[in-house]
This record gives C-alpha cells, sequence and structure tokens, in this order.
C-alpha cells in the first residue's frame, strides 16, 4: 500500500500549486465555518451563564424581553417601575431567597448607571460561576460611592476617588467627552479628577450630586463590566427634586438636607430573584415575572433570523471552497487523464482509479478543516478580550468540543463527496478512452 | 508450442454509440509465442480489436479468447486483474507517467499485479534495470523524471515496462509511430528481439506495412474484420 501512497503523493507533488491554493481556501472556509457555529454556540451559553444564578426576573408588566434585556444585562429601560409594595411583596414572599433591584435610567458618558444594594455583588455570578470580585477599591461605603465596572473604568480612564456626576437617560455621551478632556488637562493640584458635565447638558444632568468612585470591579465576563453600580438610595436622592423626567425649576437639596427624607427606594425597575422554592401566586401589584431561560428563548428566537443567516453564509462560504475543490480536483483530472489511462490499462481497477481523487479530496479537506479548527479556536482565544467588551460574551471553551468535530465531519464528508464526482468522471472516462490514451 | 495465444470466433463489436458494427470477425487465431504484424488504415479498428485483447472492453458477441481465457465471461474486475497479470502494452505515444522517474515507470506492473512481481524474479528494481539494459536506455536516465526524455527513449522505457514479469502478451499500438525511419526500424528490431526471448506473443499494430519484414505473421486488419467500413 505504501507504494499507492508514494504514487499518490508524487502525483500531487505534480500538482502541488493548484492544490495548495485550494488547501487555502478551503482552510479558510472551515476556519470561518467553525467559527461562527463556535460563536453562535458560545454567545447561547454566555448569555446563558449570565442569566444562569437568576431564578425569575420581576418587574411591572410589560415585555418579558425588556425585562431581560434591562434586568440581566442592563441594556435599555423598563417602562414601568415596581412600587414599593410591590417590592416589599416579592422580598418578603417566603419563596424568595434574596432579591437584587435594578434601576436604569441614568447614565455616565455612554456607560450605564446601575442602581442597586451590596446584593448585587453577593448573589450575581461572574461568566465562569465565581462571584465578582474588586481589582481595587470596595464596595460602596458613603451614599454618593459608586462600583465601575472593569470595562468601565479602562474606557474612561478612571481610578478610585475620582469623582463623576450622572446624566439622566443615555444620550449625553459626545458632549460630555469634552468636558472631561478639558478637565483633565488642567486637573492641577488635587489628587482626584472631577467628572462632571458642562453647563450645556444642565437642563438634563444631576449637577447636584457628586459621586466618588470607591472601587472597580475586576473583569467578570458579565454585563457588570460595562456599568457602573451606585447605591438605590443614591439614585432616590438624585431625583427627589424631579418629576416626571425632569428637574423641579427652583428646588435643590444639599447633601445635609437628605438625611430628612426617606431615601428607601420608592420604585425600582428589575428585581433579579433568587428563589427558595417554587414562587406561590402572588395578588396584588400587577407584576410580572420572568423565567431568564424562557426569556432568552425568546431572544434566541428573535434573533434566529439573522443567527441563521449568518450560518447560510459560512455555509454558502464552505460550499464555495468544495466546489473549489471539486474545480480543481477536475481541473487535475484533465491533467491526469494521461495518468489515469496509463493506470488503467496497466490493470488498475476502476475503484481503485476512484479512490485516487477521493483520498487526496479527502486528505486535503481533513487537513484543512484541523487547521480551521486550531485557526478558529486561537481567534477565539485572541479575541476573547474583544468579545467581552463588545458582547458582554466570555467564551468558556478553548478546547475543541464535540460540536466542532461534528462540524469538522461535515467538512470531511462533504469533500468526500465532492471529490467522488470526479473518481466516477475519471473512471468513465478512462473506459470510454479505451485503450489509448489520449494527451 | 501451438496453443493459441489468441481465438477468435464470430466476433462482434460496436461502440456504445455507435450505430454500424466496428468489427465482425468471423475466426481468426495466433499461437504462443507467434510475433504478429496487423496492419490496416486508421480507423479500420485496430485500437478497438487490441482494446478487446486487452480486455478494456467486451465483445457484444462471439467468443474472445486470449492465453486460454475466455475474456467476456470474466466480469470487468477480473478483467483489470487478468489484463495486469498477462499482458503488456506499448502505446503510440504518452506510455508513461510524466512526474515518475524511469524506474518508477518501469516497475509499476509488478505493483499492480503480484503475479508478474513474481515472475519479474528477486528484486523488481534490478529485474527493472536489467531490462533497461537490454533496451539500451542509458544509466544516467534511470532516476530522472519520464518528461524530461526523448521520445525514443519514452518507447524504449514503455517496452521496458511491457516485458517486466514476463507477460504472455504484448501489445503494441503503433509505438513507433512518432519515431523517424531510421530509430523506427531500430526500435522495431529491439522489440521483437527481446519479445523472443521472453517467449511473449506480440501482437503489433500499424498502419504502415513497411515496417512487416521482422515478423512471423502478417495480417491486414481488413482481411479478418467483415465489418463494413467506408
Amino acid at each position: 500500500m505504501s507504494d499507492w501512497l508514494k504514487l499518490m503523493l508524487a502525483s500531487a507533488r505534480n500538482r502541488a500549486g493548484t492544490l495548495l491554493l485550494c488547501w487555502v481556501a478551503l482552510c479558510l472556509a472551515s476556519t470561518l465555518l467553525i467559527a461562527v457555529e463556535r460563536l453562535r454556540h458560545e454567545a447561547r451559553d454566555s448569555y446563558a451563564r449570565t442569566a444562569a444564578g437568576i431564578d425569575l426576573i420581576v418587574g411591572a408588566r410589560g415585555s418579558a424581553l425588556e425585562l431581560l434585556m434591562a434586568g440581566v444585562f442592563h441594556h435599555g429601560n423598563v417602562r414601568q417601575e415596581v412600587g414599593r409594595a410591590g417590592i416589599d411583596a416579592v422580598r418578603t414572599h417566603p419563596a424568595v431567597a434574596w432579591v437584587v433591584p435594578v434601576t436604569l435610567g441614568d447614565s455616565h458618558r455612554g456607560h450605564a448607571v446601575v442602581g442597586t444594594t451590596s446584593d448585587y455583588l453577593e448573589y450575581l455570578r461572574g461568566g465562569d460561576g465565581s462571584k465578582i470580585t474588586f481589582a481595587a477599591g470596595q464596595a460602596t461605603r458613603e451614599r454618593f460611592d459608586a462600583v465601575l465596572g472593569a470595562d468601565t473604568a479602562r474606557d474612561l480612564g478612571y481610578k478610585i476617588g475620582d469623582t463623576l456626576t450622572l446624566a439622566h437617560g443615555e444620550s449625553l455621551d459626545n458632549e460630555a467627552k469634552h468636558d472631561h478632556d478639558h478637565k483633565h488637562a488642567h486637573g492641577a493640584g488635587g489628587d482626584s479628577h472631577d467628572h462632571n458635565h458642562g453647563p450645556g447638558e444642565a437642563a438634563h444632568a444631576h449637577n447636584d450630586f457628586r459621586f466618588t468612585v470607591s472601587g472597580i470591579l475586576a473583569p467578570s465576563g458579565t454585563p457588570a463590566d460595562r456599568v457602573i453600580l451606585v447605591g438605590q438610595e443614591a439614585l432616590e436622592a438624585l431625583h427627589l427634586t424631579w418629576s416626571g423626567g425632569m428637574p423641579l425649576p427652583g428646588v435643590q437639596i444639599s447633601p445635609e438636607q437628605l438625611r430628612h427624607f426617606d431615601l428607601q427606594a420608592r420604585h425600582v425597575g428589575v428585581l433579579l430573584v433568587g428563589l427558595q422554592q417554587a414562587l406561590q401566586s402572588f395578588r396584588g401589584e400587577a407584576l410580572q415575572a420572568v423565567i431568564p431561560a424562557q426569556a432568552l428563548d425568546q431572544l434566541w428566537q428573535f434573533l434566529d433570523g439573522g443567527e441563521r443567516l449568518l450560518g447560510l453564509i459560512s455555509k454558502l462560504m464552505l460550499a464555495l471552497a468544495l466546489m473549489g475543490l471539486v474545480a480543481t480536483l477536475l481541473a487535475s483530472l484533465q491533467l491526469r487523464r494521461r495518468e489515469l489511462s496509463i493506470l488503467r490499462v496497466l490493470g488498475m481497477r476502476p475503484w481503485q482509479l476512484m479512490l485516487l481523487p477521493l483520498i487526496e479530496g479527502v486528505a486535503l479537506a481533513g487537513s484543512a478543516a484541523l487547521v480551521g479548527l486550531g485557526l478558529s479556536l486561537a481567534g477565539l482565544h485572541l479575541l476573547t478580550p474583544w468579545l467581552q467588551h463588545e458582547f458582554a460574551l466570555t467564551p468558556l471553551h478553548l478546547l475543541p468540543q464535540i460540536d466542532d468535530f461534528i462540524v469538522l465531519s461535515c467538512i470531511v464528508g462533504a469533500a468526500a463527496i465532492a471529490s467522488l464526482l470526479p473518481g466516477v468522471l475519471a473512471t468513465r472516462r478512462a473506459l470510454a478512452n479505451g485503450l489509448n490514451p489520449k494527451y | 508450442m501451438s496453443t493459441l495465444a489468441i481465438d477468435i470466433q464470430a466476433l462482434r463489436f460496436s461502440w456504445p454509440d455507435a450505430t454500424q458494427l466496428q468489427l465482425d470477425i468471423p475466426a481468426w487465431q495466433v499461437t504462443q509465442g507467434q510475433r504478429v504484424f496487423l496492419h490496416g488504415p486508421s480507423g479500420s479498428g485496430k485500437s478497438t480489436l487490441l482494446a478487446l485483447l486487452g480486455g478494456v472492453n467486451v465483445a457484444q458477441a462471439g467468443r474472445c479468447s486470449v492465453l486460454g481465457q475466455d475474456l467476456s465471461r470474466l466480469n470487468s474486475a477480473t478483467r483489470d486483474g487478468w489484463r495486469a497479470d498477462h499482458v503488456g502494452f506499448i502505446f503510440q505515444q504518452f506510455n508513461l507517467i510524466p512526474y515518475l522517474s524511469v524506474l518508477a515507470n518501469v516497475t509499476l506492473p509488478c505493483r499492480l499485479s503480484a503475479r508478474r512481481r513474481i515472475r519479474g524474479g528477486g528484486d523488481v528494481i534490478t529485474t527493472a534495470q536489467q531490462l533497461l539494459q537490454r533496451v539500451g536506455l542509458s544509466e544516467t536516465l534511470w532516476h530522472k523524471p519520464a518528461m524530461l526524455l526523448s521520445i525514443g527513449q519514452q518507447q524504449r522505457v514503455a517496452a521496458a515496462r511491457a516485458l517486466i514479469g514476463q507477460p504472455e502478451l504484448v501489445i503494441a499500438d503503433e509505438p513507433t509511430s512518432a519515431l523517424d525511419a531510421a530509430r523506427q526500424q531500430d526500435f522495431l528490431s529491439l522489440l521483437a528481439e527481446v519479445c523472443s526471448e521472453a517467449g511473449a506473443t506480440l501482437v503489433y499494430v500499424s498502419h504502415d506495412a513497411r515496417l512487416a519484414a521482422e515478423f512471423d505473421t502478417v495480417i491486414a486488419l481488413n482481411d479478418i474484420n467483415k465489418a463494413a467500413h467506408v
């Protein structure tokens, strides 16, 4: 059999140029296909993990997806908040083990501000299932302390002790940047920097209260990386002088006056709930509970089209590369016509003749698929920080998975079928040629 | 030595898409060890007859017995094996696999047939070298890729390959048509000689009847083939 191997290798070496090109195309296509399949799975996994520790998401009646996006991913906001009665009812319910409130609506330079309690860091888990830890500093101790997510701190360049003010809504990003740079350039004397908004935004800014960065979180692969965590009492204080989404004109409260107010949260956007056991039916305020896994399913259904399109594109790429393989094999068949005729006349069986391009195609595609697997895993590894930052996605599986081998064997299987075609043609042609090798 | 190498009775053959018969041979025999010169104009069915003798194609009717084996009774895979075991071929041109070395080309039949490997005796490479020496191919060329050789040299290599492992039948299909006149005669003599030495039956096909001098039997295909030809 080693004779055949030698013959095949010699034949392949004779056509090295075309085969190499075809192999490179196959490598790229299988890299793409494996990477896309990989990302789809990792995205599902990662998002499912983010929501994993949370049993229920409770909020005012509305869209389940909205609750999920706001509560778990801190993206967007809810249209209606949960009132005190609802909060208490959930909190005191015997089935509830813990409650993490999440209130959105404010931002600082493009980063969402999450009003919550210390339970946030106590009960929510990082992408790998571990607790979210601090890279620097500590949890909020003063009322107007803020904890920055890892990416937030990196993006904004903030350190412990820096101060910042919040803006109402999410849209003040660009103007704020100018202000920030300006302040930095003139930050003489003091060891802390002020990060507040310029006078142009005064109408929508919370300039009366200033937050101090007390802690910066370590990267966790969760949405916490990209937000600013503050106490919900602090948010309550900010909005004391507000009504209906606008500041009340002429009303100002100094930090000293705050103690006269009850700052316990009167409204909360979303409650993330850990259950002790199945939550019994609750009759009171109209609430909606969302089971995260279910809402994620809804999300995937919603994203399915785009996701499928991506999958389709990568499969088309592979199909193109396989067509390239067939074309190469067919073209080489033209080159090999003489060779195959000679082998046929010398007594080589038709199935042996079919085996030559088949083995060649499978070897090419197999090695290309392995290289593709390696490249896509290496790419995933290298891109992990970026994926975490851009998509709050933490790929966990950096080693080949069973799914990868399924994709891999699909590639090889398709290549085998594709290279049978030249094999069949080779046999037919060799027979039709009769004895004479044509040139 | 009067066993028949070739025994054809009432053979009829037409190519799958053809409307008329290509071959219609009532009877034709060749004794073993004979050197047969078969000539006829282009398109008269010479190559077709060789394809039948080699078991590449099978006649639709009649008997085509080669070396005592009725080829139409064998299935296609068995015919391939039989061909590898018993028949050496030399073509007009393009005999060799261009990227393989001369030696690798010559030993190819022994790789496809255990019988020829054994009949080649001992070491296949040594046998191949002896044959190459016998056909007068300079030793400096033995390890070169076949494509670097001249046509004349390639035909000598083809002759060596056809003879390795002592096949009983050697089929040559106009092997000299690409050579100039002087070399044609040289090659023909050489081929006739080595076939005699090996005791192989030689069927030599050409459209050029002038080359027939060296042969025991000279036959015009149109004399044995009754199929109508334009």
